[in-house]
Order: C-alpha cells, then structure tokens, then sequence
C-alpha cells in the first residue's frame, strides 16, 4: 500500500513532466511581500500625517464658544475615517510579514507595535514637514463628500450661526472686506476696522478667522479678526482679551 | 544501485530535499522516508480513509517536489513536509465541508498515548475512579481542533516545541500556550465525563 504512494507520485511526475518551480519565482514573490510591507508601512505612516494635521488643526479652545463639552468635543473631532485606513493598511502589513519565510514565527501583536512605531515616527515627520495638511487638502478637494464625513478644521469655522466664519480675504477696500470662506460662499463686511488681533493683516490673499455674532436680519456683526493659523486654544494675551460672553448667547 | 540506495540513506533529510531538486530518485527517497509515518499522521490527525489519506498524501507530495526551491534548509525537512500535509489535508476537509472524525484507538502508540496523556495532565486524583484509555481517546474528539492538533504533534508524534511550531506556523510561545491550554481543557472534559458517569450509576 505505501509502495503505491511513492510509485505514483514518481509515475505522475514523470508522466506529467512535473519540475521545481524555479527559485527565482519564490525569490520575485519574496520581494513582492517585502515591498508590499514597506509600501504599506509607509501608507500607515502617511495616514498617521494626515490624522496628527488634522488633531493638531482641530481648535481644541472652540468649545469655549461652542458650549460643548470636552467629551463631545474628542469625540466629534476624532479622525475616525482616516483611523480605518491606517488599521487597513496595517493589517495588510501584518498579513504580508505574516506570508513571510518564517513569519509566523512573530506574533502578529508585534508586528502591530513595530509597525505602528514606525507609521507613527513617519507620521510625525511628515506632520512636521507640512506634506500631512498637503496631502489633507488635496484628498479634500478631489474626493467629493470628504469634509462631511471628516471633521476637517475648516469645518470648524464654517458656522456662522454659532458665530464663526473663516475664509481668504479677497478685497480690502475703504474699511470693508470681502471674504469666500471654505465653501466658496462671499461674505462681504460693510466695517471691521477695530477687531484685527494677533496680528492678523488685512492683505488679500490672506486666510482668517472672523469671530461674531448672526443678526436675525442674516447680517454677520465681526467682533475679531484672528488669522487663521492662531488657535483660540492659545494662551497669548490677544486671544484672552478678545473673549467676550460666548456668540450668540 | 543499491549502493546508491544504502548511501542515500546516510544522507540527511535537508540534503536529500537539495539534491531532489536534480534527482528524482533522491525525492523517492524522502518519500519512502516519510510515506508511512504521514499516513500515520493522517490517519491520527484526521481519521481518514485510506484512499482518501493517499490521496492527499500524493498531492501534498506532489505540491512539497514543486516547491523545493522554497525549502528552508534550515528548518527540519519533516517540519515542512507535515506542514504540508496538513495543509493539504485542511484543504481537503474544507472542500468536501466534511467534519473531522475520531481518533482511531486501535493504534497501539495511540494507546500508550492516553496514558502519557492521561498521567501528564495528572488527572487520576481528580476523578473518582480509574480511566479506560478509550475514554481518554473519546475525550479527544471534544477538545477544539487546534488544541487536539498540538497533543497529536506532542505525544503522538512526538515533535519538538520548535518542530511544532514550523508545521502549525505559529509563534513558539505560542506552542506551549496551546499545549497547556489543551492539557486543561482535556481534563476538564474527562472530569465531566466522569461526574456524568457516576450520576449515571
């Protein structure tokens, strides 16, 4: 009976001309795995960018104005999409080691805290390098129905019901302002001579933050310009003494 | 020729598995070393037919003499071959969907496993009364798959943690985990067994 076994796998060998794949298949396949793991290691790191820009550009000191709490305020302002991706292309990494010559030899758990490690460290670097608000702005704005599913900073200042508008100036002319927020839509202010703060300049071109409150006749009353790179979150003495009673209440 | 043979016994399996690459009789060598224990295996892992056994056993043959390039030499050769096996036979079970069947406890190493087994979980003072090697076979059929595949590979087949480790592809540490969760569970169910059994009598 065992004879058999040895004697057909012989006949059929021959019989079918069966070779070894050749190694420089398995080589091409080993280097297809490893790139895959870097490729989406590096994804990971980029993601993790993108997510460190958005946390950082979320103005965590808006709740202020806001009324809401810490609690719905992190919740709200988590990057949960972008999260997922990183958790996609992590695993994608981990299944790739894991088809490795001996890569079930590590338990998948270190291969997350490796991994994670590094997407992180190339996160930082590329948050650092400004290419992680790059990279947000131009997925932003090729990918459409983005801003409703992440809470982008921009999102933030786009309430002009709670009092908050920002936007690029467009004109600058005899004490009155034309602004295109966010969304493209044109505010334009009759008066707001006495409210730059923190050095906000009123330049063409330039991107800011108009602090306020909504008339029921639909006209925007500014209280303070800030740019729009400063968070109210700040400590600095200008943005103390612009705090008036929250907008709107 | 026979010479040839005679030699090519003294020859270790990692060099065979080399030179199978080129030779095909040196890949009948490997085998003739390992037909009968993987059917063994087999037989022990999955309780399968004996055709159906063969079978696989030709394809994961078959699948192991296609990927010699692949072989790691520094691995054990009977590592990777088991792990084919198994794999091939896993394929197989999943195909056909059909469920794993008991362990066949007419093999007497099967036997002097239940008591190996039997005595390493140190079971006999937990319950009331001297076990039958077929109840500790029986016990067996109700560990999880993965718990009752570890035992075969220890007691059974009697491989190194290492060993086990290549042919399941999981981490080492993660071989006596299993090994020792195996151990608990199989005393847990011996121990109801037991109790149903008394309330029985």
């Amino acid at each position: 009976m065992t004879m058999d076994i040895a004697g057909r796998v012989a006949q059929k060998i021959q019989q079918e001309n069966i070779k070894p794949i050749p190694k420089t298949y398995f080589v091409a396949r080993s280097i297809l795995v490893w790139a895959t793991i870097v490729v989406t290691v590096t994804l990971t790191g980029t993601v993790c960018g993108v997510m460190v820009y958005l946390l950082r550009g979320h103005d965590w000191g808006l709740r202020i104005i806001s009324g809401d709490s810490l609690f719905h305020d992190v919740v709200t302002n988590l990057p949960y999409l972008w999260f997922l991706v990183a958790v996609l292309f992590l695993s994608l990494a981990v299944y790739g080691s894991r088809a490795l010559k001996r890569g079930y030899s590590v338990r998948p758990s270190v291969y997350i805290c490796l991994y994670g490690t590094i997407a992180l460290l190339i996160g930082v670097a590329i948050a650092e390098s400004g290419s992680g608000t790059i990279i947000e702005h131009e997925i932003a704005e090729f990918m459409p129905g983005y801003g409703s599913v992440v809470n982008r900073p921009e999102n933030d200042w786009d309430r002009p019901e709670m009092g908050l508008i920002a936007g690029e100036l467009r004109s600058s002319e005899n004490g009155g302002v034309v602004l295109v927020d966010y969304k493209g839509h044109m505010w334009t202010f009759a008066d707001v001579n006495a409210v730059w703060k923190c050095g906000s300049i009123r330049k063409v071109g330039n991107r800011v933050k108009f602090i306020g409150m909504m008339q029921p006749s639909g006209q925007f009353d500014v209280q303070s310009v800030l740019p729009w790179d400063v968070k109210l979150s700040g400590s600095g003495d200008c943005i103390r003494s612009r705090f008036m009673v929250p907008c709107g209440k | 020729m026979l010479e040839n043979r005679e030699k090519s016994r003294e020859i270790p399996d990692s060099e065979l598995a080399i030179l199978a690459k080129t030779s095909p009789e040196a890949f009948a060598e490997l085998v003739g070393r390992y037909e009968e224990k993987l059917l063994r295996y087999l037989r022990r892992s999955f309780s399968v037919s004996g055709e159906d056994g063969e079978d696989i056993l030709q394809n994961a043959f078959l699948k192991t003499y296609q990927h010699l390039n692949d072989y790691d030499p520094t691995m054990p050769f009977s590592s990777w071959v088991y792990r084919i096996v198994r794999n091939e036979a896993i394929d197989l079970f999943r195909k056909r969907k059909v469920v794993m069947l008991p362990l066949e406890n007419d093999d007497e190493d099967a036997m002097s496993f239940a008591d190996i087994l039997a005595s390493d979980i140190d079971v006999e003072k937990d319950v009331s009364r001297n076990l039958e090697r077929e109840e500790i076979m029986k016990s067996m059929e109700k560990l999880k798959e993965k718990h009752r595949a570890v035992l075969i590979l220890r007691y059974l087949e009697e491989k190194e943690y290492g060993e086990i480790a290549d042919i399941l592809q999981i981490p080492m540490g993660t071989v006596a985990t299993l090994i020792s969760r195996a151990k608990k569970e199989m005393k847990e169910v011996v121990m109801i067994a037991d109790k149903k059994e008394n309330e029985k009598l």
